[in-house]
């Protein structure tokens, strides 16, 4: 169990934002029962990929089989302003309003494509591993990415419009 | 038109990440029970070294740790081994490495794979990799799996395993971290510990000339 848990802690920060992204709200419990799930499910660990990664689709099919069973989207919450720091009020508003609006488009992205869209550009998952993460052919990774950034770039600009 | 990916590069830069200071790995770990069954543990990152592989290569077959793949080895050293193995970064000779003394200088060294790693090749091939860390009879004899063996043996006094992996075996890192490595060769390799580094010894020689190899090394 050693050798386990050294490998898993390993992964614990990708795991954990993984099921931030695509659950939003109880992202550290699918992370939990992601790690109970890996070790009980060891012997099923084909080798075809690394660690991490068999990991992290154990953690994105509890994360998302959460945000199903709950009925809701992702919610991307921001951080709150760094206090050191003050900008002008004015541009600090429009800078949060602005991620604000990034956050709001992407959640409302067809599940599909929300998720493929978080992992390569909120998580920055290499094409392979988002694949490997999620159960898709790298060709679908590819499509469903430049799919979700099209709808992105179009939500965006409707509502700077 | 709107820069979609600055923006989204920006959102990743302000979302509330999960605190660091949760550790939600030891509260998984305190509900683990033990396994039933051996686990068997095949660990890879063959599958990207396959994909490294050209087809022309030719002549004496060595199959890497996956079935099917054939590399081509000559009796001299192919400039692109270092490609073909994922040995690291091609390097200059470190003038102060122990080395078997009876295969004279290396014909080509190469580094950083895995992390902090050094390897020597010499034609044959017999490749020499010695990166910091450990191997442990606990890792190593459980580890091991996919078909993979384990023996026992010493080389010059130390714990030694005589291993074949096809899916690779685990060590620990200088930071006491389980790292995974894959042989570069099919057939075996002999792997031990010494002062802090763990050397990887894989050649065509049996267990008998593998330990007279390495022990020789240490004069």
């Amino acid at each position: 169990m050693d050798a386990y848990a050294a490998l898993v802690r390993a992964c614990e920060p990708a795991a954990r934002r993984l099921a931030f992204v695509l659950s939003g709200q109880e992202a550290d419990d699918a992370v939990q029962e992601a790690i109970v799930k890996g070790w009980y499910s060891l012997d099923r660990f084909r080798g075809d990929a690394p660690f991490r990664a068999w990991l992290l689709r154990i953690v994105a099919n509890e994360a998302r089989n959460r945000r199903r069973a709950a009925g809701r989207r992702a919610v991307y919450e921001l951080r709150a302003p760094d206090a050191r720091v003050a900008p002008a009020a004015e541009s600090a508003a429009l800078a949060t309003a602005e991620r604000q609006a990034v956050a709001a488009a992407v959640a409302a992205l067809p599940e599909k494509l929300r998720d493929v869209v978080a992992c390569r550009h909120l998580l920055e998952l290499s094409e392979a591993e988002t694949a490997t993460v999620l159960g898709v052919p790298a060709g679908t990774v590819k499509s469903r990415s430049a799919r979700g950034l099209d709808r992105l770039r179009n939500a965006l600009e409707v509502e700077r419009d | 038109m709107t820069d979609v990916t600055a923006a989204l590069a920006d959102l990743r830069a302000s979302l509330a990440w999960p605190d660091d200071d949760v550790d939600v790995t030891a509260r998984a770990l305190a509900e683990l029970g033990p396994r039933r069954g051996r686990p068997r543990w095949p660990y890879v990152a063959a599958a990207a070294a396959v994909a490294a592989i050209g087809a022309g290569v030719p002549v004496a077959a060595h199959l890497l740790g996956v079935e099917g793949v054939r590399i081509v080895l000559t009796g001299e050293v192919p400039e692109d081994i270092g490609e073909e193995l994922q040995l690291g970064r091609p390097t200059e000779l470190r003038e102060d490495e122990v080395r078997p003394p009876a295969l004279g200088a290396p014909a080509a060294a190469f580094e950083g794979r895995p992390a902090g790693a050094y390897t020597e090749v010499w034609p044959g091939p017999v490749i020499v990799t010695r990166f910091p860390g450990s191997v442990e009879e606990q890792l190593i004899e459980k580890r091991v799996f996919a078909g993979g063996t384990v023996e026992r043996t010493s080389v010059d006094g130390d714990a030694a395993y005589w291993i074949s992996a096809p899916h690779g075996f685990l060590y620990l890192d200088e930071r006491g971290q389980a790292q995974e490595d894959t042989l570069r060769l099919s057939g075996r390799a002999l792997i031990w510990s010494r002062d802090g580094i763990t050397y990887r010894l894989e050649s065509d020689r049996d267990l008998a000339a593998a330990v007279a190899l390495a022990e020789s090394m240490f004069g």
